[in-house]
């Protein structure tokens, strides 16, 4: 059995070497929260420039999930944008 | 031949002050001009970290001029000029150790005595606070009610759209010379004439007059992003250590603590600072003092440590030997005043110095308190030592 992490408590399963982003895009999880402009969150460069596939890892808060290495049990949330003032 | 522009005011500098100043000149039907070498807030008004606080101000008359520059500002918001600039928020003032905590015993009875403006919501133990998840050094907060937030070049451009006063930059000021009752003024555009002229040059003032000890004060400041995961509640207000308070007593501790200060801004980012350095520069910013700024901002409140600095920047603020800002007429040049030297107080004390040397530019009396800030004062002391 593979191991998974979880998305917003839903286990995902992932392979040795892929990155959070990887395996949520394997699950069909493109759109992976909004951002505080109301953009969706969502892989664009895959490279961690962008700033654009933040999620929240617990404990640690937001972190690129393209960057991010897969380990069995890996809690992750959506992070909602908090309606700030443009 | 072309006739040279005459103004009755030309203002130098554009950061807040001067904005202020061309601002509420302009209003009073002075025709003036505002010039800067770089930009609007290119100095430290841009720089800043936008408090607007009496409760920072040293006690006696920079606590009652920033109280009544509070009011003004807030009148200011209500009328229409700083609506989109100024914001009110609680402050809250945290003490770690028993000197800081009588620090704070000093701020209650500087603030009673300063008036209603700015009064005490709620002092206790952290647990009692309105800010959730305070760090286990923390002995006391206390929170105020009075004060607000206005970033320093939102401010700036807001005074300068609503004036009407001519803006020119870049357009550095290269010198000027009486001409009968007047002032012939020259700078990068040409010349001007002028009734009356302002130097609101911050750093800048210590190369048009010497005799002035203005010290450029650096000052480390960290930007987040405003990306929050679970971990992170949103602070309600400025969070500020009372070691802030000592920094700015009459017997400041040496320089080189950097008591923090967390602000969190309508964007929904958080500014950090700040430190004072007397050997800082623009153009670099000093990556021990910035750890321990943000080691101190982590030690207060730990969910820090899951925000995301995205810039690290340094500024300067224009700081005199006597921790006074000098405003007034220069000695032997009744037609030249100064508005500088406010050491990180002009954000705050800007709505009031406008609407005061405004008057002054008018012709008419302005606040009795003003009188402590004269730059003749150095005039003055020079003149004793010799």
């Amino acid at each position: 059995m593979k191991p998974t992490i979880l998305w917003n408590g839903r286990e995902v399963p992932f392979a040795p070497g892929e990155t959070a982003a990887q395996a949520l895009a394997r699950a069909g999880i493109r759109h992976f929260g909004t951002s505080a402009t109301g953009q969706p969150y969502a892989v664009l460069c895959g490279i961690g420039q962008c700033q654009n596939c933040l999620v929240d890892v617990a404990g640690k808060g937001a972190q690129e999930a393209c960057l991010l290495p897969c380990s069995a049990g890996l809690a992750l949330t959506s992070i909602q944008g908090a309606g700030h003032e443009q | 031949m072309a006739t040279t522009p005459t103004y009755d005011v030309i203002v130098v500098g554009a950061g807040i002050v001067g904005a202020s100043i061309a601002w509420h000149a302009s209003k009073n039907g002075l025709r003036t001009a505002v010039l800067d070498a770089s930009g609007p807030a290119a100095g430290a008004s841009g720089a800043s970290d936008g408090a607007v606080s009496v409760s920072s101000k040293k006690p006696g008359t920079m606590m009652e001029l920033a109280t009544d520059s509070l009011l003004y500002c807030s009148e200011l918001a209500r009328e229409g000029v700083l609506r989109s600039a100024f914001r009110k928020r609680p402050t809250f003032f945290f003490a770690s150790t028993e000197e800081e905590a009588a620090a704070l015993d000093r701020l209650r009875s500087a603030l009673g005595e300063a008036g209603p403006a700015v009064s005490v919501v709620r002092d206790g133990s952290p647990d009692t606070s309105a800010i959730a998840g305070i760090g286990g050094a923390v002995a006391r907060v206390v929170e105020l009610t009075g004060e607000g937030h206005m970033l320093g070049y939102e401010a700036t451009a807001a005074f300068l759209a609503d004036s009407r006063a001519d803006r020119l930059w870049p357009c550095r000021f290269h010198g000027y010379e009486a001409s009968g009752n007047d002032l012939r003024v020259s700078t990068d555009l040409g010349g001007f004439e002028a009734r009356q002229l302002v130097f609101a040059t911050g750093v800048g003032t210590a190369q048009i007059f010497p005799e002035i000890p203005i010290i450029p004060r650096s000052g480390q400041l960290i930007i987040t992003d405003r990306t929050t995961g679970s971990g992170w509640h949103d602070l309600p207000g400025c969070l500020t250590s009372a070691a802030y308070l000592l920094s700015k007593s009459d017997k400041p501790r040496p320089l080189g603590t950097a008591p923090v200060v967390i602000d969190p801004v309508h964007t929904g980012q958080l500014l950090i600072g700040s430190s004072r350095e007397d050997h800082g520069s623009v153009s670099q910013t000093d990556f021990a003092t910035v750890r321990q700024i943000l080691q101190s901002a982590v030690a207060c409140l730990p969910a820090l440590a899951q925000r995301r600095v995205i810039r690290v920047f340094a500024g300067l603020r224009a700081a005199t030997g006597d921790g006074y800002p000098v405003v007034g007429t220069v000695a032997g040049a009744p037609n030249v005043y100064l508005a500088s030297g406010f050491e990180g107080d002009g954000i705050c004390l800007a709505p009031l110095i406008g609407r005061e040397m405004a008057k002054l530019l008018s012709g008419q009396p302005a606040l009795a308190a003003l009188d402590r800030l004269s730059p003749r004062r150095f005039a003055k002391a020079e003149a004793s030592a010799r």
